[in-house]
């Protein structure tokens, strides 16, 4: 197979065209050049290598993933689990209780998963003097009312932070980012 | 992905149950040793978990981590010192790794080895930058934009290298048959 460059073929014809054309009858040019003829015997080994390698891989036990190696990874992120700064949940003279930020996001995402039809996805909150302000970014499903769904978000986060911070909840932004089938 | 980024470690999890075998098969094509591929996947896991809250592109995850896998795969071959001890040469397979296969006739089983072997062995000569493109175009089935995205190169460099890949693959088989 001659190219003169990187992928033309000595007879100015592109390797990709006769790549692409493989399954395909060849054209009159593929049939009586003799570049082409050759070109086309040599990609279709390519091709059926290619094929091989991807049964292979598909059907080999060889080449299917060691059972540890999931767990192991799982193992390392959740030692690594990125907690983020701590949220002072109630304020006490004889100790304050407080929550990682990502254990009350992980709270606040599990209760608007429970309002249905809504899987939340970023949380974030923002403490100032009158109270705590959160963020949701969620993805809804099709067919739910945006506005609804939001009220309803509001109303299951602030009866979670309610029965945990020693503070009001000021607000519940709700973004709905995306949207999915049922 | 979204949780993932948040630190939800068990939206990782999906993440990374629905990537490794393809990363895995990737990194063991790339690197002939199955041991330095799992260390390639698991160290790539592990630096995306670390970074992932940076990824400003959350729909871009797969080329982020085809990427990550990739060089990570090329740091364990430069720092290789040892000889390879776990090709995936069939022939040198464990013995539970052939019964897991379907039944077939033992001739045509040894031709078939014999095949692989032989493919193996074409695509591990190539330059890892080729071989990388050839891979991720013909066995994964990528797009050269895909593939551009992870190689970190142009379009047209990409599509260069997967057509020297196939010219040299052209002429080792041709050499075989």
């Amino acid at each position: 197979m001659a190219l003169d460059h990187d992928d033309v073929l000595a007879c100015g014809r592109d390797l990709q065209t006769v790549w692409d054309s493989i399954g395909e009858p060849p054209d009159e040019h593929q049939r009586n050049c003799p570049t082409c003829i050759d070109a086309r015997a040599s990609v279709e080994r390519v091709q059926l290598a290619a094929t091989q390698i991807r049964e292979f891989d598909r059907t080999d036990a060889s080449m299917r993933p060691p059972m540890t190696l999931v767990e192991s990874i799982m193992n390392i992120a959740r030692s690594e689990v990125r907690r983020g700064r701590s949220v002072v949940l109630v304020h006490d003279i004889a100790g304050d209780v407080s929550a990682s930020e990502a254990a009350l996001a992980q709270s606040v995402r599990e209760a608007v998963d429970a309002v249905g039809g809504v899987r939340a996805q970023r949380v974030s909150f923002e403490e100032n003097p009158e109270g705590m302000q959160v963020r949701v970014k969620l993805a809804m499903a099709l067919g739910n009312r945006a506005t609804e769904v939001s009220e309803q978000v509001q109303a299951a986060v602030h009866r979670l932070l309610g029965r945990q911070l020693d503070r009001p909840v000021l607000g519940v932004d709700v973004d709905v980012e995306d949207v999915y089938e049922q | 992905m979204s949780r993932a980024q948040d630190g939800d470690v068990e939206a990782f999890g999906v993440l990374v149950e629905e990537y490794t075998p393809r990363l895995y098969r990737f990194a063991v094509r790339m690197m002939s040793d199955r041991t330095e591929a799992e260390d390639a996947v698991q160290d790539g896991f592990v630096q995306a978990w670390r970074n992932l809250p940076g990824l400003t592109n959350p729909a871009a995850f797969s080329s982020w981590i085809y990427r990550i896998v990739r060089n990570r795969c090329a740091e364990i071959s430069r720092q290789r010192t040892r000889h390879k001890v776990d090709t995936y040469d069939p022939s040198e397979l464990p013995d539970e790794a052939h019964t897991q296969r379907p039944p077939v006739d033992p001739a045509d089983q040894s031709m078939q080895d014999a095949t692989m072997a032989q493919l193996n062995l074409l695509v591990s000569q190539l330059p890892e930058d080729l071989r990388a493109c050839w891979l991720l175009a013909d066995v994964e089935g990528m797009s050269y934009a895909e593939i551009a995205a992870i190689v970190l190169t142009p379009v047209s460099t990409v599509r260069g290298r997967i057509a020297r890949s196939r010219q040299q693959l052209a002429e080792g088989l041709r050499a075989w048959h």
